[in-house]
């Protein structure tokens, strides 16, 4: 089981920030993760690995897109992923990192147990925000179309009222949420 | 709100592993979905008679596929039970816009890495130019595939 971060960042050294949050490059660590063992071929790609009260945090990239691996060997997978991902954008903010996602999955199982994800996009991604947003959208199109060609009725826009309301309200939440930097698990 | 929209264009992981199984049957291939294996669980083992056994793991759609999905398949291939008649091959198949840098990393595990860069339409044509189906290779040729991308079983 491992926490799987991708992170993108607009400037700066990445693997820099890893190796002062976790120390150097540490061969070692990659030995002992579980995805090297499995797949050693694979592995030798990884740029960085470190262990860290009871993590390995391993990590590859393209260009500025990184993925970090994180494996724990004392179980909190979760809280490590996200402490990880919290030293990050706390300490790299020079760097403008971004998280896209977090996933936390069961190759075993062939299961992902938990994906997080932060901003106006994951706060959207959950359906009890996304469907009244969604729904005060469309009615306020309605709406605005029956104005303009003259179709609305006193009853009309009595009927229409919860629907913006409610919408208004999930964007405020969506809003709060985003700026929070809350991160948003499904 | 662009990814959400490619999200909802894109085919699901589910729809991409049924295509892929109807393209290999269609070509007369034996295929299993998700057999147990070594302790695994690809999402395809499929062979040709003759030919050697490919194991398929499907990776399109979000999140795009990375250096662990390679891991993945090469941990797939490492736990296939010893046989040294067996030829086993790895395949990943991806989203066109998985990692450029996946190649590399593939290509030094020894698995196939197609992607699906015209969507499921032309799913054939990128199974053929990956070397997957048509023209490819078999033990029964005599003739040995590619080093990297062919290991014996085990």
């Amino acid at each position: 089981m491992r926490g799987e971060l991708s992170i993108s960042h607009k400037r700066g050294d990445m693997l820099g920030l890893l190796a002062s949050l976790y120390g150097p490059n540490d061969p070692a660590a990659l030995k002992a993760s579980a995805l090297a063992r499995k797949a050693p071929a694979s592995a030798k790609s990884i740029a960085y690995a470190a262990r860290h009260v009871g993590l390995i945090v391993m990590a590859s990239h393209a260009g500025r897109s990184f993925t970090l691996y994180v494996e724990s060997s004392g179980g909190q997978l979760r809280e490590g992923s996200v402490k990880v991902w919290s030293a990050i954008r706390d300490n790299g903010q020079k760097l403008k990192p971004k998280l896209e996602r977090i996933v936390i999955l069961d190759e075993d199982a062939k299961d992902v147990l938990a994906t997080a994800r932060a901003g106006v996009g994951g706060a959207l991604s959950r359906e009890d925000l996304f469907v009244p947003v969604a729904t005060g959208l469309v009615t306020g199109i309605v709406l605005a179309a029956a104005e303009i060609f003259g179709g609305t009725s006193r009853d009309f826009l009595y009927g229409s009222a919860t629907a913006l309301a409610v919408a208004i309200l999930s964007v405020g939440r969506l809003v709060w949420t985003s700026a929070s930097k809350k991160l948003v698990w499904r | 709100m662009m990814a959400l929209l490619k999200n909802i264009l894109q085919p699901g992981h589910d729809d991409v592993v049924d295509a892929v199984a109807q393209t290999l049957a269609d070509r007369h291939w034996q295929v299993d979905r998700e057999p147990i294996v070594g302790g695994n669980r690809p999402d395809l083992v499929a062979h040709q008679p003759g030919g050697p056994t490919y194991v398929f793991e499907i990776k399109a759609g979000r999140p795009e596929a990375n250096l662990g999905a390679v891991a993945q398949v090469e941990a797939y291939l490492n736990a296939w039970p010893r046989d040294p008649d067996q030829l086993v091959k790895g395949v990943l198949v991806v989203g066109a816009d998985a990692p450029a840098e996946l190649d590399s990393i593939a290509d030094d595990a020894g698995v196939e890495l197609v992607r699906i860069s015209g969507g499921l339409r032309s799913l054939d044509l990128s199974l053929e130019s990956a070397g997957v189906v048509g023209g490819q290779q078999t033990a029964s040729d005599g003739v040995t595939p590619s080093p990297s991308s062919l290991r014996p079983a085990g």
